[in-house]
């Protein structure tokens, strides 16, 4: 450019104007002038003129080329510090992940984290304020090192006002700087940045992106811009924090569920060792099994058996109130009953159920009324030999009896008041005839009152629905149904109450004599079903099924049947399915052998009774229409047996 | 496996042959019924020969009133035996289905649903 007459180049600031470039010497002609001012230096013009149009355009074209180069480079630069405090701040990541385990606490992590911020700067200013119960908490406030001030604690609380121009745009979850001198004499109130000149704050948000608090960072002189890499740099720190904040929550969220889940173990080991007792094996005709879970609140569920010869009694009970002087209390009240169940048997005979809870109660309604305490439970003795069942119901869940040889279910109750309630408490005993194949469940108020997320109750009507479809697979296995289908209800709610429940099954009486057999082998193809159905009347009929109940062997034997054809593959197809029934005096046993992969119908997902789905019916259909229902596994063999009771014996008792 | 079908007005009576409904001829009976489920069709199935149905033969018939319902039509049962209806209240079906006594009952009913739609 220098090459082109009469051309000058100058720059204009505050103090004058300067000469940056002439052309060769001649005329000075000046016919245009222009002006251009430069990004990011805003006080600096520069003018350009030229003695001719064609002189102009060509040293215009010239200098705007330079311009823009100048202001590529100063983008790149601006970049590279951007970078520089990207950088930093990844650094200062790694040494507060480092600290957090170093420190072991919060605060003193998020100190560093803003101590090594302000040392940035000289005169740099910071606090990290925690929004709680509506109003503002300073957790942590420094001064850059190199200030000789002493930090300005000034009030450890501060309301949401008092952040001035920076409330709306943190609530709003947005970082922001001002650089004007807010009106602080409008806002009032005693707060450290009063003396700021320019500000800046980013939020502090949680997991959920609720703004939790925020840093503040500010400075009373103007030595420094907040410029946009500034800007950039405490968002990055604010975002550590919350970090720190978070995981420090999750820290604290962890030790409380640890501290739980010590105290369910606590309370699970009382219940196992104090208040539940073993149930008693062997006891002709009689299978016993029992559950309970302890809640995390312990609420003092009780239980236990005492055989008598060829009875049994159970005992189940519950202590108003929760926690371990409930559970101390259910324990206490159990040993009064095996007290008094010692005491009335010196004197010769088997105590009656009635005697012995008016024996118990006795001792303990006084004691229990003193401590404002009161007991539910039920005392029942199954007596297979008597044919019945006598109980004394104190206020408790009463007895649910699934019948298989009607089909029925029912509740047997009494309507004694609970132990503690009353000195005057009379008792009452009932009796209810027991029949071969019954089930009966003993359970606490925790198993019907199980609640699901919406609050809605398990109820009596789930627990029936699950006595019928698993009892045929004996009490062991019913128990553990029961709490399955429970847990699946409840879902994600919590388990509130104690969970605990006794099934009692009644099986046939032993006949003594040699049983009659009979066996056949059926082709694995759905053409035997006829021949099936043939050998299955035949001998139901030996037995003396009467055809309401041999209708029903003939759908779970029949199923069974289908399901080896089904689900075997072709290969094991090849293999017959063998059948064997025995006819025993009180019932017919049936036993279906198959090589397949293995069967157990408790994998098998219940149907739909909507009628939205067309299969899964035919396990439901085995489980509910046995009498007896027992699946095992030889070697790669399924042996699956049931047993139909013959109703046309007088022996169903 | 061949169906009786009986058409008193708009209505298709459906007589299932055999004894039994099961795991044996359920896939032959959704086939030779399949022709009668069509749009808005409204069909009795007649089961009064039947002596035995097992899960297959119930699924077979859901998916038939399924199919019907979902192009407009209706299917009614009638003429369980004892060891059907046993089955289909072991089940609860017999709360989807709906259960007539007699085929002339079910036609009944189907003329009330009509003049209840009228009305």
């Amino acid at each position: 450019m220098k090459s082109v007459p009469g051309l000058l180049l100058e720059a204009v600031d505050q103090g004058g104007i300067h000469e940056v470039l002439k052309g060769q010497a001649g005329k000075p002609a000046v016919n245009r002038i222009a002006q251009f001012s430069i990004e990011g230096i805003p006080d600096v013009e520069l003018r350009l003129s030229a003695p001719d149009g064609m002189a102009f355009e060509m040293a215009e074209m010239a200098l705007r080329a330079v311009l823009d180069r100048v202001e590529v480079e100063r983008r790149e630069e601006s970049l590279l510090d951007e970078l520089g405090a990207n950088w930093e701040s990844l650094e200062a990541l790694y040494e507060i992940s480092t600290d957090v385990l170093r420190f072991g606490d919060v605060i003193s992590a998020l100190k560093r984290l803003i101590d090594r911020f302000v040392s940035l700067q000289d005169g740099l200013r910071a606090c990290l304020l925690i929004g709680r119960h509506g109003r503002l908490e300073r957790l942590v406030s420094q001064l850059s090192r190199s200030d000789s001030q002493e930090p300005d604690e000034g009030p450890s609380h501060y309301e949401w006002s008092d952040l001035g121009p920076v409330e709306a745009p943190v609530r709003e979850s947005r970082a922001t700087v001002i650089t004007q001198s807010p009106n602080w004499a409008a806002i009032g109130g005693e707060i450290p940045w009063r003396t700021a000149s320019m500000l800046a704050a980013a939020p502090l948000t949680s997991r959920r992106q609720k703004v939790i608090g925020l840093v503040m960072v500010w400075r009373e002189d103007r030595r420094y811009v907040f410029d946009a890499p500034f800007s950039r740099l405490l968002e990055a720190i604010a975002f550590q924090a919350s970090m720190l904040l978070e995981s420090d929550r999750l820290n604290r969220a962890m030790r409380e569920n640890e501290r739980l889940a010590q105290e369910i173990e606590i309370a699970s080991s009382i219940q196992q060792t104090l208040l539940t007792g073993r149930p008693p094996v062997g006891v002709p005709r009689i299978e016993i099994a029992a559950y309970s879970a302890a809640s995390q609140q312990i609420d003092g569920d009780f239980h236990d058996f005492l055989r008598h010869g060829d009875a049994v009694d159970v005992v189940i009970g519950d202590v108003m109130g929760k926690g371990v002087a409930a559970a101390l209390l259910g324990a206490a009240t159990k040993s009064q009953f095996l007290r008094a169940i010692a005491n009335l048997s010196l004197r010769g005979s088997t105590p009656s159920p009635v005697a012995i809870v008016r024996r118990a109660a006795s001792r303990l309604s006084e004691r229990l009324i003193a401590v404002e305490r009161f007991v539910t439970l039920c005392y029942a003795r199954f007596d297979p030999p008597r044919s019945t069942v006598e109980f004394v119901d104190c206020g408790h869940t009463g007895i649910l009896l699934h019948r298989k040889l009607t089909g029925e279910s029912m509740f047997l109750r009494g309507d004694d008041l609970p132990l503690g309630i009353s000195m005057e408490s009379k008792f009452e005993q009932r009796s209810a005839p027991i029949m071969t194949g019954d089930t009966f469940l003993l359970f606490s108020d925790g198993v019907t009152e199980t609640r699901n997320t919406e609050g809605d109750l398990f109820g009596e009507e789930r627990l029936i629905e699950a006595v019928e479809t698993f009892c045929s697979l004996g009490p062991g296995i019913l128990v553990q149904q029961i709490r399955k289908a429970a847990d699946e209800f409840r879902g994600d709610a919590p388990q509130a109450d104690d969970f605990s429940c006794v099934a009692v099954r009644l099986g046939p009486k032993p006949d003594g004599e040699i049983p009659e057999r009979s066996a056949a082998e059926f082709a694995c193809g759905l053409g035997e079903l006829q021949n099936l159905g043939i050998w299955l009347r035949n001998i139901a009929e030996r037995a003396g099924v009467e055809p309401e109940r041999l209708a029903r062997l003939e759908m779970s034997c029949h199923e069974a049947f289908v399901n080896c054809v089904k689900h075997g593959s072709p290969g094991e197809c090849a293999h017959p399915v063998y059948l064997e029934g025995t006819i025993f005096k009180t019932h017919l046993q049936i036993e279906i052998r198959h090589r397949g992969p293995a069967f157990n119908p408790l994998t098998i997902p219940p149907p739909s009774f909507d009628g939205s789905r067309d299969g899964g019916f035919g396990t439901f259909i085995i489980m509910r229409s046995a009498d007896a229902l027992e699946y095992r596994r030889d070697g790669d063999i399924n042996v699956i047996s049931f047993s139909q009771f013959s109703g046309s014996h007088k022996s169903w008792n | 496996m061949e169906l009786t079908v009986e058409n008193i007005g708009n209505v298709s009576i459906v007589k299932i042959p055999g004894e039994t409904l099961d795991a044996g001829s359920s896939k032959e009976f959704k086939a030779a019924a399949a022709p009668m489920l069509t749009p808005g069709a409204r069909v009795i199935f007649d089961l009064a020969g039947l002596r035995f149905i097992d899960s297959s033969g119930l699924g077979a018939l859901l998916s038939c009133l399924r199919r019907l319902n979902g192009v407009g039509g209706d299917l009614k049962l009638c003429g369980t035996s004892k060891p059907v209806r046993a089955l289909f209240e072991l089940v609860r079906m017999h709360r989807v289905f709906e259960l007539c006594n007699t085929s002339e009952d079910a036609v009944r009913a189907f003329e009330q649903n009509a003049r209840a739609k009228e009305a």
